[in-house]
């Protein structure tokens, strides 16, 4: 399987490639943002793993190259940057692990594993209505704006099943059905409450409410 | 120019001082001016109520007597004498449609005694005559003697009386005027007066610009207390952060700088044969200054109350939900609210990632299937509440992680460090953390930050 290391860290480097062939990779070792943009569009990989502090710019840019020209190969970001909303960014942007410095060997062959074993046999199914596409990969919605919008399970699950029909009527019975299954209990308002929210993400004209009787995504 | 006029009536930019004059020193000579104009109008309105009483007064013994004169049997010499001798007023008399007028004033009253419309009962005139300027008041009156019907007019000329008001209402002018200067100095004082403490507030300023002093005094009226408040805190929280950043570098040499010196030193030595069990130490070695990085990092980086930017709970706890639910791929996560998603939280933005980002991530860790993140507020308390389904934690355990002693350098077992990362945050918003086993087998952590002032 073919990896691309993107590290400017030259020991690391080194070291990360020796592992890593040792474990059955062939590895493409870079150290600019310049060289993994071109090389990731050049070769198809298994897997990258990607430093986010590199010396001509950030990481995030190379992923951000790659997932604009549809190289949808997974993403194991590297950083000694331990914040949350940096993990935030890379995953948004596109990754699909991250990995903060340093890290132990084994966890990151673990890891290397889990996110190929995770994305193996993705494909990239889109949900479109209008202006409107839901990413079921990603659990996200791109509105008229173009702005991408991460929604939560449930937040997906219930515009998942109004998309999925456009035009058709769900009452609220049949949407709590649907997101939680017999078993569980829903509050009385819970639907009311994540239409409410789902409006305040995706905009009020997309959801209309037919009073008494439940909720439709709008075709237009 | 339309700048200027635009600065100027903008109050948020002028001294306090400056819009006080603005607006006291119109006022109160307005004031003045008016209350002078009301005494002019009032001394008028007295003077002619006093006259038209006395006329009436007056009409009352006219009348009385005249009835006498009419009962007698010749009596018209009589009336024209007892005309002509009431030298003070003037009077007229019409009696049958005879005029009799007193000889003074019979240009005035006898066209006004035949133009007088017959069914007037008693009524005051008041009338300017030109071209001598004569203020007069007439009282007019009608009375039946026997078979004579009488219509009585008495006139009073009080031209001298107003010009003697008038002269009065100067002179009363000049003590308005007295009383307006001494009015616009006690307001130049209040005003002095009032804003010593901005004064006294600017020189502190002063001084803490220089460094004569660390904080605002306390003593300061309460419309200023708020804001030397905040700026204390400022100045505290401030002075806190220089403290514990220096700590914090002061800790990172002591515990960082002697164990890379002594791995610098093993690995120059090429005498030093590095075997096995040296590379573990030199890794553990290697692994514990990491360990003390990150914990200063930590401790640096908290934004604390009010500092930096605020947080929005909503839309970064569905971000991080929506992270950690993407990285566990058999587990859901699940954020409920009823909150805004515009609402804001004074809590550091930063901060509130560190809390929820841990206690999710902690929670994934232990679910078996699932994690809910139940963000709410009420009156009292911001409350953040993480439930996982996994197998609890023991009492004692419990007992442990809950205890004060655990803090940022004290790792708590098998939850890393990120929940010593929140207790130490919780504590700097002098909120509270507890945890609990669920109904659902699994373990709650519940964070309750406390709102403002309560």
């Amino acid at each position: 399987m073919r990896l691309l290391l993107v590290e400017d860290d030259e020991m690391l480097a080194e070291t990360l490639g020796q592992i890593l062939s040792k474990s059955g990779f062939a590895v493409d070792a870079v150290s600019s943002v310049k060289l993994a943009k071109s090389m990731g569009l050049q070769e198809q990989y298994a897997i990258a793993l990607l430093d986010m502090g590199l010396p001509d710019g950030e990481g995030l840019q190379a992923l951000n190259h790659w997932r604009k020209n549809d190289c949808n190969f997974p993403v194991l970001i590297l950083t000694a940057r331990n914040a949350w909303q940096q993990k935030v960014d890379g995953l948004k942007a596109g990754a699909d692990d991250y990995l903060t410095k340093p890290f132990h060997n084994e966890e990151l062959l673990a890891r290397i594993q889990a996110v190929i074993r995770r994305t193996h046999g993705r494909t990239q199914s889109n949900i479109i209505v209008g202006d409107y596409m839901l990413d079921e990969e990603r659990q996200r919605i791109n509105t008229p704006n173009k702005e991408w919008h991460s929604l939560t399970g449930t937040e997906f699950r219930l515009l998942r099943c109004l998309m999925g029909r456009p035009g058709q009527l769900f009452s609220k019975e049949l949407l709590i059905e649907q997101l939680y299954g017999l078993n569980d209990e829903a509050e009385n308002n819970t639907i009311e409450v994540y239409i409410r929210r789902l409006r305040r993400i995706i905009g009020r004209e997309a959801i209309n409410t037919h009073r008494g009787q439940g909720y439709v995504f709008n075709e237009k | 120019m339309k700048n200027n006029v635009i600065k100027f009536l903008s109050i948020k930019s002028r001294s306090i001082k400056t819009v006080l004059f603005v607006w006291l020193v119109p006022i109160a000579a307005s004031f003045m001016i008016l209350a002078w104009i009301i005494h002019g109008v009032l001394l008028d309105k007295v003077t002619e109520k006093l006259i038209e009483h006395q006329l009436e007064s007056q009409g009352v013994e006219l009348e009385r007597q005249l009835r006498s004169i009419l009962k007698q049997d010749e009596h018209t010499l009589l009336l024209r004498n007892y005309i002509e001798e009431h030298i003070h007023h003037g009077l007229a008399l019409k009696i049958n449609g005879k005029i009799e007028v007193s000889t003074l004033w019979e240009p005035i009253l006898k066209p006004f005694l035949e133009s007088l419309p017959v069914n007037l009962d008693e009524f005051f005139y008041r009338t300017i005559l030109l071209p001598e300027s004569k203020y007069i008041i007439i009282h007019s009156k009608k009375f039946q003697s026997l078979n004579d019907e009488v219509v009585l007019l008495i006139a009073e000329d009080i031209s001298q009386l107003k010009a003697s008001n008038k002269t009065l209402h100067y002179w009363t002018a000049l003590v308005f005027l007295v009383l307006s200067f001494t009015l616009l100095s006690l307001i130049v004082l209040s005003v002095n007066i009032a804003l010593k403490p901005v004064k006294h507030l600017g020189s502190s300023l002063n001084e803490l610009k220089t460094g004569i002093r660390d904080r605002l005094p306390d003593d300061t009226p309460p419309e200023f207390q708020g804001l030397v408040h905040q700026i204390n805190h400022l100045l505290d929280s401030l002075e806190q952060r220089l403290q514990m950043s220096r700590q914090a570098i002061a800790d990172l040499s002591h515990s960082v700088k002697t164990p890379v010196a002594a791995v610098r030193h093993m690995l120059t030595d090429f005498d030093f044969h590095l075997d096995k069990d040296f590379r573990i130490r030199l890794a553990d070695k290697l692994t514990n200054i990491d360990k003390q990085l990150e914990i200063e990092m930590h401790r640096v980086r908290f934004g604390g109350p009010q500092s930096g930017k605020i947080a929005k709970p909503v839309p970064q706890a569905r971000e991080l939900v929506w992270m950690l639910d993407r990285l566990h791929d058999t587990k859901q996560f699940e954020l409920n609210t009823i909150i805004d998603e515009d609402h804001r939280w004074p809590i550091e933005e930063q901060d509130f990632n560190e809390i929820i980002g841990n206690l999710i991530d902690n929670a994934g860790k232990w679910a078996k299937h699932a994690v809910t993140v139940n963000l709410s507020e009420n009156n009292t308390h911001y409350r953040i509440l993480v439930e996982d389904d996994g197998s609890g934690v023991d009492q004692e355990d419990i007992d442990k992680i809950g205890s004060r002693s655990v803090r940022l350098n004290h790792e708590v077992t098998g939850h890393g460090l990120g929940l010593s990362i929140i207790i130490d945050i919780v504590d700097r918003y002098q909120g509270a953390i507890n945890f609990s086993n669920n109904q659902l087998g699994g373990f709650s952590v519940e964070v309750k930050l406390p709102k403002k002032g309560k």
